[in-house]
């Protein structure tokens, strides 16, 4: 006992001081969820890393503007679209400067070279970086650049223009994400000359609004303001990663003043953190979806009878009060309400136990029959427990005869199985990447994605592949809309999907800070917080 | 005369085992600790064999009205849920009661792969010197050489996580401590009169380690498997903790407070119930195992 | 006695190429596929998926794979994690003062209380002092140490604001990494507040982590203090007029220090083992967690080196614990193993 009250007095002084010693200056500590794996956002897929990366030391040739998922100028102060599609020019900003750092002092300014190095190095198999990195440029793949970019042209100094093999409309969006961040190539030749070349993901240098300053692994990341930074110098001058990985901890270390903004509360304790005094929750809906997918192959999943019967027997709101302690919008589409082609006049199929009986027999299953629900063993923003929601619709189906086992496997195992198509049905959930419709219907509902995997429900519908193909080909904003809509329609009426919930997203922020904006694309940005 | 040999020793056994039996329950019994464990295992395994008609609720049904309902000393408790309800709104009593059934399982699953296993391995070794022994001795170093947690993520995660599976990677892990503890008491015992005397009587290798050795060895490795039972039950709730153990909706102890750290701020009796049985649960089973110890072996005796 | 330690030394090396056969079998049985746990959702397509296979060499046969891994490992090289692309043995390195400080810490911190606690229990045989620590400490001993560790956190972080809740240190202090070890790093920046915060930080973990030994330690003195005590020389001691304290602690404890420095001894492979724990707990950036981690993101080259640096740790603290023995009683080292 006593010599927790001596801890305690050691404590409390300890906490005083430090308090004075950085009383001059702003500093913000941002308790992470997790170690990035690096700081070439190019490299890796987790929003962690990218948080770490490309949110705060990278800009792209567009940016998102933060709190949206509207693109607007970055390194690139215009740009525009051959009336073909097929040529995308961007105007650079000039007088953009990289980083000085103790390991690099840039000698010019940033220019068509250095945009033209971040791509190559992602796309050109002789280019050393490449190779180092073995090709691992995952993002780059999942966007399908290497494909789309048949040549990046340098016009002249300031000028750059991407010759695409076919017209795309969401590559200006592709252009704001993690993986198409803008490096220095001058830097890149001098680490290629020190022949280290992991020195790229280890010391970053980018344009960014925050510039690094060094990282101890597991524990703390830390960043200075860039004072130089194109879009001015942050109101803060040292920004803190404190890694925290468990949610509960996190908010303990928000009530104790150890950290200003915390990501990925736990939803059980929200109502906590709102009645906690200095700490505000902001909120926003996420630009996400978590659903179940049934196997349209399997034999039982062929009928879309029984698939509407089974949708009709979960109870929706059930999953959302206790999976989401009653934060999450219960999903009607596979997209989410704020993004844009949204449909408002497609129907969910209601929670009606009677109702699916009596599909489940018109389809001539009257006894209900056997089946599997597929259960992820980790938390994503978009299920943060799978195996309860799993529990839940469990025990919905069973009121209707059909008899569900849960089965989990560990996550490599469970994606590269259910790739494969091994499930009978299957939770899971999707993040936007740039807020495009078509990052979302593609890639989780289109045909070569069926073919591929991705596809979790293998399910290939010509017309809606249709709508999805016809949206490709024009920018004009309506008539994507139109195309996207029917789809929507085209989806609900066959149910590949119970579509579950989109989540919201929850930031816990002190009341020091000021001017945090909730990134719908789930992303952490400092570069406009001040603190008073 | 072989049978003879063999009814006169078996009538030996015999009265030997009455009268270890009688001194050994006078000194457990003067172990006050050990009476009480006893007790509360003793209730525990009643309540556990009877889980279906104990209970008062099925341990999967789920009352939605009634989520997260605190247990009935805490203010807003119900009586129809003593315990409270999780967050799904499952009886917490009736998942304890059933959940006993688990621990059990477990330790006597784990404690009979060790004793059958690590039996055979200790006397094979010490009937075999040299390379046989080495080989084993030498295999065993190296299971000893992980700590036996991170070993037994390793193997679970190879197997897949499931209580099965949860269960055979801790008896691997602790299978190394009965094969030294037979091997070693198997030797002391090799060296003694009767055992070159029956071999000079021309007694099987087999016979000799079955039937003369080893009831030799047992007060020990007796006392051994009550600790391997009660550390069993911890690892498995260690890794039902790391999401390795048993899964849901399983009851099982430790998966249960896996399952409820999220509410560990929030609603602390959803972690704090689980974990207090799990405590008292291994608690009296090691005032048992000291109680044992003190029966069976009045030399090792610790606590009077 | 050289002799006894270069025999020792001679049993280490099989047991050592068993480690490695063992860390690099469990690792490629694991199933699930570190490529898969990279892409996530978005998928890998096939021909990518063929190159980064060939590139982590995963598509080699196995026996080449464990003769070109042993070939690396004897030039010190552990191989490159999948995750972050960086050195096992660096990223090892930069862990294992973390583990090493809490380790101490908490063996410290469990010596220091549980051997006087032992001692005193043992003179004091039968009093009230006695009965408690015995209930406690079998209750320390029989304690979830998750759970543990929960409580703690919920009741003197939580509820009463006393500790910080996890972490090394504030994350406002910064200074040189001299030695890796923040209470010396600490100390030597001459932060005011730094060397306090280290120290606050590591109350908690320390008492978590520190329990379950402390429990060892107090039974296994006590009970060994029992026996020496009862012996002939203690008795002829105790006649000859030596002061109580003197034939407690110079003669007695002497003599019953053999099997105290063997609970010691082991008590390293459970003190690794609760680092897991600890360290998953406390979020603490030690070597505990970083093979946690690792075994969830099917990080192979991760696991596999840190099993058998792991391993390899525990053999060579076995064989100190052996040559001490030898050093203390010169029996053991004619004995052999």
């Amino acid at each position: 006992m006593k010599k927790n009250l001596l801890a305690m007095t050691i404590l409390a002084g300890g906490m005083m001081l430090s308090g004075q010693a950085f009383a001059a200056e702003k500093t913000l500590v941002y308790c992470s969820e997790g170690s990035p794996e690096g700081f070439d956002a190019s490299l890796f897929t987790s929003g962690t890393t990218f948080d770490a990366a490309a949110n705060t030391m990278f800009d792209g040739l567009v940016n998102f503007k933060i709190g949206t998922t509207e693109v607007v100028p970055g390194i690139a102060e215009s740009w525009s679209m051959s009336d073909d599609g097929l040529e995308l020019t961007f105007n650079l900003r000039s007088g953009v400067k990289f980083h000085s750092t103790d390991y690099f002092t840039p000698t010019r300014d940033l220019n068509a070279d250095d945009v033209i190095f971040s791509f190559t190095r992602q796309m050109d198999e002789d280019n050393v970086f490449y190779k180092h990195n073995n090709g691992a440029w995952l993002y780059f793949g999942y966007m399908d650049m290497a494909n789309l970019i048949k040549d990046i042209k340098r016009v002249d100094d300031m000028t750059v223009t991407f010759v695409l093999d076919h017209p795309e409309a969401p590559i200006v969006s592709n252009m704001a994400m993690a993986f198409a961040g803008i490096q220095s190539a001058e830097y890149a030749a001098q680490v290629e000359a020190s022949g280290n070349l992991d020195d790229m993901n280890q010391k970053p240098i980018g344009t960014g609004p925050f510039k690094f300053v060094n990282y101890q692994k597991d524990a703390v990341i830390r960043y200075a303001a860039n004072a130089d930074y194109f879009g001015g110098k942050p109101n803060i001058d040292n920004l803190v990663f404190s890694i925290t990985t468990d949610a509960s901890v996190r908010f303990q270390k928000m009530k104790a003043g150890e950290c200003h903004v915390m990501p990925y509360p736990a939803p059980a304790e929200l109502d906590m953190i709102k009645a906690t005094d200095g700490i505000t929750l902001l909120q926003s809906e996420g630009l996400n979806v978590g659903y179940l997918a049934y196997n349209t192959e399997k034999e039982n999943f062929k009928d879309v009878k029984v698939r509407k019967a089974l949708n009709h027997a979960i109870n929706k709101q059930a999953i959302k009060d206790v999976v989401f302690s009653g934060y999450a919008t219960i999903a009607v589409n596979p997209i989410p309400p704020t993004m844009w082609s949204y449909s408002t006049t497609t129907k969910d199929d209601e929670y009606d136990v009677e109702k699916a009986k009596a599909l489940l027999a018109e389809a001539g299953l009257a006894d209900g029959f056997k089946t599997n629900i597929w259960a992820m063993p980790v938390q994503r923003p978009y299920n943060p427990d799978a195996k309860k929601m799993a529990e839940l619709i469990q025990a919905d189906w069973a009121k209707i005869g059909v008899e569900a086992e849960i089965i989990t496997f560990e996550w490599g195992e469970y994606l590269k199985r259910s790739k494969a198509g091994e499930h009978d049905t299957v939770l899971l959930g999707w993040t936007g990447d740039n807020g495009d419709p078509d990052n979302f219907l593609r890639v989780l509902l289109g045909k070569v994605s069926a073919e591929q995997g991705g596809n979790r429900a293998r399910w290939a519908d010509p017309a809606f592949e249709a709508e999805l193909q016809a949206a490709l080909l024009t920018t004009d904003a309506a008539e994507r809309t139109a195309h996207y809509q029917k789809a929507q329609e085209i989806f609900k009426a066959a149910a590949p999907w119970a579509t579950i919930a989109h989540s919201i997203v929850f930031m816990p922020v002190s009341d020091k800070v000021t001017g945090y904006l909730v990134d719908p694309l789930g992303g952490h940005w400092f570069s406009n917080v001040d603190m008073n | 005369m072989s049978e003879q040999t063999s009814n006169s020793q078996t009538d030996k056994i015999q009265s030997a085992l009455r009268a270890v039996l009688s001194s050994f329950w006078f000194e457990f019994k003067q172990n006050r600790g050990a009476v009480y464990g006893l007790v509360f295992i003793s209730i525990l395994a009643f309540v556990a064999i009877f889980a279906d008609l104990v209970a008062p609720y099925s341990p999967i049904e789920q009352y939605r009205d009634f989520l997260k309902l605190p247990p009935i000393w805490s203010e807003g408790g119900n009586w129809s849920f003593i315990f409270g309800t999780d967050a799904l709104g499952r009886d917490q009593l009736s998942r304890i009661i059933h959940g006993a059934r688990y621990s059990f399982y477990i330790g006597f699953i784990v404690i009979f792969f060790c004793l059958t296993i690590g039996i055979f391995l200790g006397l094979v070794s010490a009937f075999n010197k040299g390379f046989v022994d080495t080989f084993i001795m030498r295999g065993m170093d190296i299971i000893l050489a992980f700590p036996s947690l991170l070993m037994a993520l390793a193997l679970v995660a190879i197997l897949g996580p499931s209580l099965e599976n949860a269960m055979i990677a801790i008896a691997v892990v602790y299978i190394p401590h009965f094969v030294r503890l037979t091997r070693a008491q198997a030797l002391s015992e090799l060296g003694k009169d009767y055992v070159s005397s029956s071999k000079t009587m021309g007694a099987s290798s087999m016979r000799l380690m079955f039937v003369n050795v080893l009831p030799n060895c047992m007060p020990p490795l007796i006392v051994q498997a009550t600790m391997s039972f009660s550390s069993a039950i911890l690892d498995a709730a260690a890794l039902g903790f790391l999401g390795m153990g048993a899964q849901p909706p399983t009851p099982e102890w430790g998966t249960m407070l896996a399952d409820s750290r999220s509410y560990i701020v929030s609603d602390p009796w959803l972690m704090g119930i689980p974990g207090l049985f799990i405590l008292l649960t291994v608690l009296s089973i090691n005032l048992i195992g000291d109680g044992l110890r003190d029966g069976l072996d009045p030399k090792m005796k610790s606590s009077k | 006695m050289l002799r006894f330690i270069l025999h020792r030394l001679a049993i280490l090396i099989p047991t050592f190429f068993g480690i490695t056969l063992a860390a690099f079998t469990f690792i490629h049985l694991i199933p699930g596929d570190p490529i898969e746990v990279m892409a996530g959702e978005r998928g890998v397509s096939p021909e990518k998926y063929a190159e980064l296979m060939h590139a982590f060499g995963l598509d080699q046969p196995l026996w080449k794979q464990y003769l070109d891994y042993v070939w690396q490992l004897l030039h010190g090289d552990l191989g490159v994690s999948f995750v972050t692309k960086q050195p096992v043995l660096d990223e090892f390195f930069k862990l294992f003062p973390a583990t090493v400080e809490l380790s101490l810490i908490a063996l410290i911190f469990a010596i220091v209380i549980g051997i006087p606690a032992g001692i005193i229990a043992a003179v004091k045989r039968g009093s009230i002092f006695d009965h408690s620590l015995m209930t406690l400490s079998l209750t320390g001993f029989s304690m979830p140490l998750f759970w543990w560790a929960l409580l703690l956190i919920v009741t003197f972080s939580g509820t009463l604001g006393w500790t910080p809740v996890s972490g090394r240190i504030s994350a406002l202090y910064y200074f040189d990494n001299v030695t890796g070890f923040l209470l010396i790093d600490s100390w030597l920046s001459g932060q005011p507040g730094a060397f306090k915060s280290a120290v606050s930080h590591l109350i908690l973990p320390t008492i978590a982590l520190g329990t379950i030994p402390l429990a060892t330690f107090a039974r296994q003195t006590r009970s060994a203090m029992l026996e020496t005590l009862n012996e002939d020389f203690i008795k002829t001691a105790r006649a000859k007029g030596l002061s109580p304290v003197r034939v407690t602690v110079v003669h007695a404890f002497r003599n019953a220090l053999i099997p105290i420095i063997t609970v010691i001894g082991l008590s390293v492979g459970v003190l690794l083992g609760g680092a897991i724990l600890t360290e998953t707990i406390f979020s603490w950036p030690g070597i505990g967690k970083w093979m946690v981690d690792s075994i969830f993101r099917r990080d192979y080259a991760v696991v596999q080196g840190g099993l058998i640096l792991i391993a390899t740790m525990v053999i060579i603290v076995n064989l100190t614990v052996d040559v001490l023995y030898g050093l203390i009683d010169p029996r053991i080292r004619r004995k052999g193993h």
